[in-house]
């Protein structure tokens, strides 16, 4: 085409100005739940924190019938997911397929070995992070009872986590992530849309974060790209490649995927350390200082 | 506990726990300690990340000790029809659970009973309102 | 050619007519008040006129009267707060949660995120956050107390009024011991007097606590820093790492 510069040059410059102002983005707000995005490897490590009904230290097993929790706890989420449809689509470790995840193997054993150290705690650093209500860093496990907002404002993609008032601001216009003394528990996320496909690239993790019960902490090292693709009215795929290079040899990716709530489902305030008393019924009362 | 660990070695198949976001249980309350008690609800809590129901139970030496037992979270509760002032003070209750390794009249809260067995904070049973 | 130029400037008039022509409106014609903002004041010390002592910057109240009209019980408990404030100020002393208004004037950054349907507020303090409806819709009833109050918005004009309730009692207005009950209701209002300056009133009532309801006012500022952006202030953490550094203790 014969555009003069002039012309061309306004094309590219109103271009961005409209991505910025936020029309040019494919929509996906509203409130969702999450699904799949439990990265369960092929072989977990033995952990006496494990709930589940194979731990002879969890209480799942017992004659009196006590379980983790009673199965109302999980029901909020029969609110939240009433009327999704039941989605089979790609979840959990999804590279590498035999969920053998790429432990450099010192690593593998020092994490192994953290474990077995976590109940009973040996001290402050082998209390799982999240009973700290701590911030999440990473999507991780399931989570049947705290919906997400996605919100998009000019120029950014936001989302608000019920669980523990957690917010992520992704901004979109090409700005560079913060310096590198600056460490975060949620890392310094920026992004841009690529069709229908929100990219997601985060640095600056804090290394004070968990993946999973399994693996109870990941390096300030990691970087994360994670993909949003909105598959359809309902439903936005999500994957997530994990780079840590101090703890793996290569990344390795997961899966899982956000659907809509009915209508009338609203955030609820998550208040988690106000409430807590966790670290006091591990360790009894700290000494009073004066 | 040590022994305990030797037992868990062989074979594990972790199954995947629909409350993986919440943290465990097993590192604050003590399995060794199951508690079972009978009393009259002095306050019922909704706050987050736990609801708390604290319960006033009169020990074999007539003592009266207020129990504080650690629930849910709240929300749950909440998203399933059970409002802030659910359970009055004064109703008599029949609460199981799981003692705080800290020792404390703490525990976790498993099961709630009424006098004529209706299981409250139960998903089928939310009062109507 | 003078056709299209008096309907522009009638166009331009119209704009103006309002707000300056700094500000931006969104997409459905509101000011836009997405951005990072912050108090420039000592309100989060304590919200009425103060002197300077050590650690405590002076300041002029934001109290519209500077007087907080308290039922005498609880002027009492105010004095009670004031002294033992270093334990019993549940913000500095524990990090929780700081409610509203305090929220809005701690020495934090934090972030408007509008939208036609939602209004979020994140906060750099303990990541405090708002998620504000603006569809119209009423308080929930039943709701478990909150610390930072379930807001509902809507707009008057070019005013975001946002009517916030069913709070908990545990928080403070400021580290001065000036308190509230469970009955608290704040009504605030947001005005962008330009494009960088917001208008900022929060009007308080609590029939337990006050003769009559009161009013906070105050600018926010715009963060104009570049790449301005919300970080991260997790005082629970590091207070655990403090505390907790010698566990176990039994």
């Amino acid at each position: 085409m014969l555009l003069s510069n002039d012309v061309r040059v306004v094309a590219v410059l109103f271009a961005a100005v409209v991505a910025a102002s936020g029309q040019a983005q494919p929509d996906l707000q509203g409130m969702y739940t999450r699904s799949g995005v439990v990265g369960l490897e092929a072989q977990p490590p033995e952990n006496p924190i494990d709930p589940s009904g194979k731990n002879p230290l969890s209480v799942s097993n017992r004659g009196d019938g006590l379980g983790p929790y009673p199965g109302i706890f999980g029901q909020g989420g029969t609110v939240l997911r009433a009327g999704q449809a039941r989605q089979q689509r790609r979840t959990g470790i999804v590279d590498p397929e035999d969920r053998k995840l790429p432990w450099k193997p010192e690593e593998d054993a020092k994490r192994r070995d953290f474990l077995l150290h976590m109940n009973p705690a040996a001290d402050l650093r082998h209390v799982e992070l999240n009973a700290r209500c701590a911030l999440p860093g990473l999507f991780q496990g399931e989570d049947g009872n705290n919906p997400y907002q996605f919100l998009q404002p000019p120029g950014a993609v936001v989302i608000l986590y019920d669980y523990n008032h957690t917010s992520r601001v992704i901004h979109l216009d090409g700005r560079p992530h913060v310096g590198p003394d600056i460490r975060l528990f949620m890392g310094d996320s920026i992004g841009h849309w690529e069709g229908n496909t929100l990219i997601v690239d985060t640095t600056n993790f804090n290394g004070r974060i968990a993946y999973s019960r399994e693996i109870p902490y990941l390096s300030d090292q990691l970087h994360t790209v994670e993909r949003f693709t909105i598959a359809d009215a309902n439903t936005i795929d999500y994957e997530v490649t994990i780079d840590d290079p101090v703890l793996f040899t290569k990344p390795w990716k997961v899966a899982g995927y956000f659907t809509r709530v009915p209508k009338g489902v609203e955030s609820l305030e998550f208040a988690c350390a106000e409430g807590s008393q966790t670290l006091v019924n591990i360790f009894g009362k700290p000494p009073e200082r004066r | 506990m040590r022994k305990v660990l030797a037992l868990a070695a062989a074979g594990l198949l972790l199954v995947v726990v629909r409350l993986a976001a919440h943290h465990a249980f097993a590192a604050e309350f003590d399995v060794n300690q199951p508690v079972k008690v009978h009393g009259t609800v002095t306050k019922v809590e909704f706050v987050n990340p736990h609801a708390w129901i604290y319960v006033d139970v009169k020990g074999d030496d007539g003592k009266i000790v207020n129990w504080h037992f650690e629930l849910g979270p709240p929300n749950a509760l909440f998203r399933l029809g059970w409002k802030k002032d659910a359970v009055p003070e004064g109703t008599v209750v029949d609460i199981t659970g799981f003692r705080a390794k800290s020792g404390e009249a703490v525990a976790n809260g498993r099961s709630i009973t009424l006098p004529d067995g209706r299981e409250l904070f139960s998903g089928g049973s939310a009062p109507k309102q | 050619m003078s056709r299209v130029r008096s309907i522009i400037a009638c166009g331009v008039l119209l704009s103006a007519a309002v707000l300056p022509q700094s500000v931006r409106r969104t997409s459905d014609g509101k000011p836009d008040l997405n951005g990072i903002w912050q108090a420039l004041n000592t309100a989060a010390w304590d919200i009425q006129d103060h002197t300077g002592q050590l650690g405590v910057p002076p300041g002029q109240g934001v109290v519209e009267g500077n007087a907080i009209p308290y039922q005498p019980w609880a002027a009492a408990k105010k004095k009670e707060n004031f002294t033992r404030r270093a334990v019993a100020d549940p913000t500095e002393a524990n990090c929780f949660l700081p409610g509203v208004p305090r929220a809005n004037y701690m020495p934090h950054p934090f972030e408007i995120v509008q939208t036609p349907k939602t209004i979020a507020i994140a906060y750099e303090f303990a990541h405090a956050l708002r998620s504000i409806p603006m569809d119209g819709s009423p308080h929930p009833d039943g709701l478990p107390d909150t610390w930072m109050g379930d807001s509902r918005g809507r707009w008057e004009g070019d005013t975001l009024v946002v009517d916030v309730n069913s709070f908990n009692d545990q928080t403070w207005f400021d580290h001065a011991g000036n308190f509230h009950s469970d009955a608290l209701h704040v009504v605030e209002r947001y005005t962008l007097s330009n494009a960088d300056h917001i208008s900022y009133e929060a009007t308080v009532e609590d029939p337990k606590v006050f003769t009559r309801p009161w009013k906070m006012s105050m600018p926010l500022y715009r963060r104009l820093d570049k790449n301005a952006k919300l970080l991260e202030y997790e005082c629970v953490f590091y207070q655990q790492e403090e505390k907790f550094k010698n566990a176990p203790f039994k």
